[in-house]
């Protein structure tokens, strides 16, 4: 996927989050913190799923977007007695290695889920191909890509 | 009263049961287009049957709990209509006594009935959610409170759908989804027919209005339950029994 296509596909998911999270004059990068920062809730996390589904004619499944069991997988690898970061790749095949091993140094700080994830995740879903270093996603998102969101309906 | 429906488009889930066609008979009075799902080719034709003359007024289209590729293939590819409105008849009989149930038969029953549910409103409430706009309601059963002896599975999943129901109306009332449960009592429809037709005068000497309910009336009181008047009828249930179930 070309780096139009991903900046496309950012500003899409920053329209949704803008629209669904009723924001105004809110900057959000591929950085921005789902759940740290701008407070969404498991109702907006549904919306925001179901908004994906129709703008990218893709399947969302909410628990795989949101990361929502990277804990529990963390505690299976820890059992099965894996190397946590490729137990990990395997369950979120759209995380580059890099980004897995972000996340696991900053679990502390609570919800792990940045936008970046979203354009990451609806990208995997179009394109189908495993996230990795390579990925033109990344060089664009490494770039904290700012949008001034603008409240839209809610 | 004239009744105002905030849409049109409607999903009856168990399409070819007699209050079901009662209820599209009087959906296409009012206007209204209603989707009539039937499980089988038998079902269909009992459609076709019931709706004679209303050709082009309805849809119907093949649904059967048991079987998931039904369901996402109407469900999960719906497009971009809205889906104003669902109204759930769906359920398999299975009379038998607690005790003398067979496992495979009784997990299969709940698969079908509960689980296979929940499958469906996932699907149905997120279509609804899209436009912040869709209305549920769900066809229980005096029976859900009150069963008879060999009624215990058939009341577990009504009571397990009505909880389902119930949570999709809490969880999403604020964004424009809602749910309401209708529990009639006995009904001369469908398999209630057979039964009144035995046991009626009984029945109707418990009953504190003295009578059964006709179909007719169970279908106008789902239009009623559809339409904007009952917008405030939320996540709860409403018992059309006569008050059969109020006393001893």
């Amino acid at each position: 996927m070309k780096k139009e296509a991903h900046m496309e596909l950012f500003e899409s998911v920053q329209g949704i989050l803008t629209e669904i999270l009723d924001l105004e004059d809110a900057e959000l990068t591929p950085e921005t913190y789902l759940i740290r920062d701008l407070g969404a809730e498991s109702i907006d996390l549904l919306e925001i799923a179901v908004a994906m589904s129709y703008r990218f004619k893709i399947r969302v499944e909410d628990d795989e977007a949101f990361l929502k069991n990277f804990r529990l997988h963390l505690v299976e690898a820890q059992q099965e007695d894996l190397q946590p970061a490729d137990y990990l790749a395997e369950r979120y095949p759209f995380l580059s290695r890099d980004r897995i091993e972000e996340i696991l140094s900053d679990l502390e700080g609570g919800p792990t889920v940045k936008i970046k994830d979203l354009v990451c995740y609806a990208a995997h879903r179009l394109d189908g191909a495993p996230a990795d270093e390579s990925d033109p996603l990344l060089p664009l998102l490494s770039a904290q890509v700012g949008v001034r969101a603008v409240a839209g309906p809610r | 009263m004239t009744l105002e429906y905030p849409g049109t488009l409607a999903l009856i889930l168990g399409g070819s049961c007699e209050l079901a066609l009662h209820l599209a008979r009087a959906m296409i009075g009012d206007a209204l287009r209603p989707i009539l799902t039937y499980r089988n080719e038998a079902g269909r034709d009992r459609i076709v049957r019931g709706l004679e003359g209303l050709s082009g007024r309805y849809e119907s289209r093949r649904l059967d709990l048991a079987d998931r590729t039904t369901l996402e293939a109407l469900l999960d590819s719906w497009g971009e209509d809205p889906l104003d409105f669902t109204v759930d008849f769906a359920h398999g009989d299975y009379e038998e006594l607690v005790a003398a149930a067979d496992d495979d038969v009784l997990e299969r029953y709940f698969r079908e009935n509960v689980s296979s549910r929940a499958c469906f409103l996932r699907r149905a409430a997120r279509i609804m959610l899209r436009r912040r706009k869709g209305r549920m309601v769900f066809v229980s059963s005096g029976a859900a409170e009150n069963p008879n002896p060999g009624q215990g599975f058939y009341a577990a999943s009504k009571l397990a759908s009505e909880a389902l129901y119930r949570s999709v109306g809490l969880e999403l009332g604020r964004r424009g989804v809602t749910t309401v449960i209708l529990r009639p009592g006995y009904v001369r429809a469908g398999r209630g027919r057979a039964y009144l037709e035995r046991e009626g005068k009984q029945v109707s000497r418990k009953i504190p209005t003295g009578k059964a309910l006709e179909g007719e009336e169970v279908a106008r009181t789902i239009l009623f339950l559809l339409s904007t008047h009952a917008r405030n009828l939320n996540a709860t249930v409403v018992t059309m029994d006569g008050g059969l179930s109020s006393g001893k």
